[in-house]
């Protein structure tokens, strides 16, 4: 073993993993102002989901937007670029994103009718994932409530979320390009957690998957609008 | 704010904060070497002849915390124990995220040692953002002067190196060097040592990354140029894995307690090397690192020995 090439993934990384699960706790209590609408947020989308009607969707894909510019700045621009320099990348890529979702939330006649499709499972699984599971997987493997990753706080829940609902509300090219940023999030964060020694990354590496490959197929929808 | 460009490294007059600072530490800290430095565990910089104690400390990942501050009283605390043990040389970059930040934090804590040997480095690809680079990184260290200033994994070492020798002759810093790490780009550092008048040279050399000893090692004696040795524990997986695993007697009878301090044996023991820089994010490792540094060194046949049980573990 010790034999073995000297450069490893883990030689790309910036910080310990003690450092990076801290980050979380140093980020909440930074902004903690942020976390009740943060988790009501969380609540809602849940709704918005289940509920007809296009203007729904449209508020869930708002609600979305801003999680992603809040990441954008609080996360990334003003907390991880403490102990990761290539962050304050990231942050631009993040409010694009949010930029985006504002788009999509703009138009017409692109949202899927009925969720009960299987991309429509899939996305609600992922969009309960991100809002409910992530957060509580840190309290089962040992980290303080003070350490919750939260959708619209933390960009992890924040990206599986984003994919749920776009898997299960976005039909057409236009909510495929959503899917990029959170998919590129999704294996970058994957890649770190990797490195870590996390087995944390391999949900993040199958959503990003799921991502990828999994999207209506075409006319499997009938009561779904048609693309513009 | 001190600027690099007006103070120069001799004659150095200290400000009041950094007297009080120093009095403060001395108080604190008992700041004189350790009885042990006196004889052993001294290395001599080949350009000046200037002696360093021959265990420093390295900030990679260790060092990077950020905003914690729980974590940051953590690191004084390996500042400290390093400093009480008698450690002196402390390397950093502005690679390295919030290090520098966190050094100059734990610095201003503990107190400066008067003997201090601050190293760091350039690392922008940019040769006129060298000097800003200098000064920035200065800042947050909160140092008067960085004693030693490299040219990070030799990036754009051509621009740099001029600045960096610019630096020297105004006075501004006392020596200049270039770094490599995990073995990489030893060809062009050896292109580079023959070519530039360096006083310090950094590499990766440990028990089992042994590559420096063909032709860097050499050379660096041959050309007079000091040499500080990073990853000496493979970011801890040599360790790491050697945990359990007994020392072999004839090492132990040197007076090595781990393999850590084993290990740091192995590499000082090697005539051409002058500072090895482990990191470490425990306060009693501090202290053990430096204390290597004053053991009986492993003469030729013990070196093998060291690297052998290492391979064979």
């Amino acid at each position: 073993m010790l034999l073995e090439g000297s450069y490893s993934l883990d030689d790309f990384l910036l910080f310990s993993e003690e450092v990076y699960w801290r980050l979380f706790e140093v980020h909440n209590s930074a902004f903690w102002p942020l976390i009740p609408p943060a988790l009501i947020a969380a609540a809602l989308l849940p709704y918005l989901l289940r509920a007809a009607g296009d203007h729904r969707r449209r508020a869930a894909v708002l609600v979305t937007a801003a999680a992603w510019f809040v990441v954008a700045w609080s996360f990334f621009w003003v907390t991880y670029a403490t102990i990761n320099w290539a962050a304050i990348y990231v942050a631009p890529l993040f409010a694009m994103e949010g930029l985006l979702l504002l788009f999509l939330s703009a138009q017409q006649g692109i949202w899927a009718r009925k969720v009960r499709s299987l991309p429509g499972h899939i996305g609600g699984v992922l969009l309960l994932y991100g809002l409910l599971l992530y957060p509580l997987q840190g309290l089962a493997m040992g980290r303080p409530v003070a350490a919750v990753q939260l959708f619209g706080l933390a960009p992890d829940p924040t990206a599986l979320a984003t994919l749920g609902l776009l898997m299960a509300l976005g039909r057409g090219w236009r909510a495929g390009i959503c899917r990029i940023v959170p998919v590129i999030w999704c294996l970058l964060s994957a890649t770190t957690l990797y490195a870590l020694g996390s087995w944390e990354a391999w949900p993040l590496a199958v959503a990003a998957a799921l991502g990828v490959f999994i999207f209506p197929r075409k006319g499997a929808d009938a009561q779904g609008a048609a693309e513009p | 704010m001190t600027n690099l460009g007006n103070k120069p490294w001799p004659p150095h007059r200290p400000c009041r904060r950094s007297l009080l600072l120093g009095a403060a530490a001395a108080a604190a800290l008992a700041l004189p070497l350790p009885r042990a430095f006196a004889d052993v565990g001294l290395r001599q910089v080949p350009a000046d002849g200037q002696r360093l104690p021959a265990i420093g400390m390295g900030t990679w990942i260790t060092f990077n915390v950020g905003e914690d501050l729980e974590l940051r009283k953590a690191r004084r605390d390996v500042l400290a124990s390093f400093f009480r043990a008698g450690g002196r040389v402390i390397d950093s970059s502005p690679m390295y995220g919030s290090s520098q930040d966190v050094l100059g934090y734990g610095l201003e804590k503990v107190g400066q040692p008067d003997d201090l040997f601050a190293a760091d480095k350039i690392w922008t690809g940019a040769g006129s953002e060298g000097l800003a680079q200098a000064e920035d990184s200065r800042r947050r260290w909160g140092v008067p002067r960085f004693q030693l200033l490299q040219v990070h994994n030799l990036l754009a070492w051509q621009d740099h190196l001029k600045t960096l020798r610019a630096m020297k002759e105004k006075g501004l810093i006392r020596y200049i060097g270039v770094t490599t790490s995990h073995g990489r780009r030893h060809d062009i550092l050896e292109q580079v040592m023959r070519r530039e008048a360096l006083d310090f040279i950094q590499v990766t050399y440990n028990p089992v990354d042994r590559e420096a000893e063909e032709r860097i090692l050499p050379l660096a004696q041959e050309r007079g140029m000091a040499v500080i040795v990073n990853r000496p524990f493979r970011r801890g997986a040599l360790t790491a894995a050697l945990e359990g695993k007994p020392l072999p007697g004839s090492v132990a009878e040197l007076g090595a307690a781990s393999w850590a301090q084993a290990i740091l044996q192995f590499i000082v023991s090697h005539p051409a090397v002058t500072v090895a820089i482990p990191a470490t994010t425990v306060p009693l490792h501090a202290k053990e690192n430096v204390e290597a540094g004053t053991l009986p060194l492993p003469d030729a046949r013990l070196r093998e020995q060291i690297a052998a049980a290492i391979l064979s573990a």
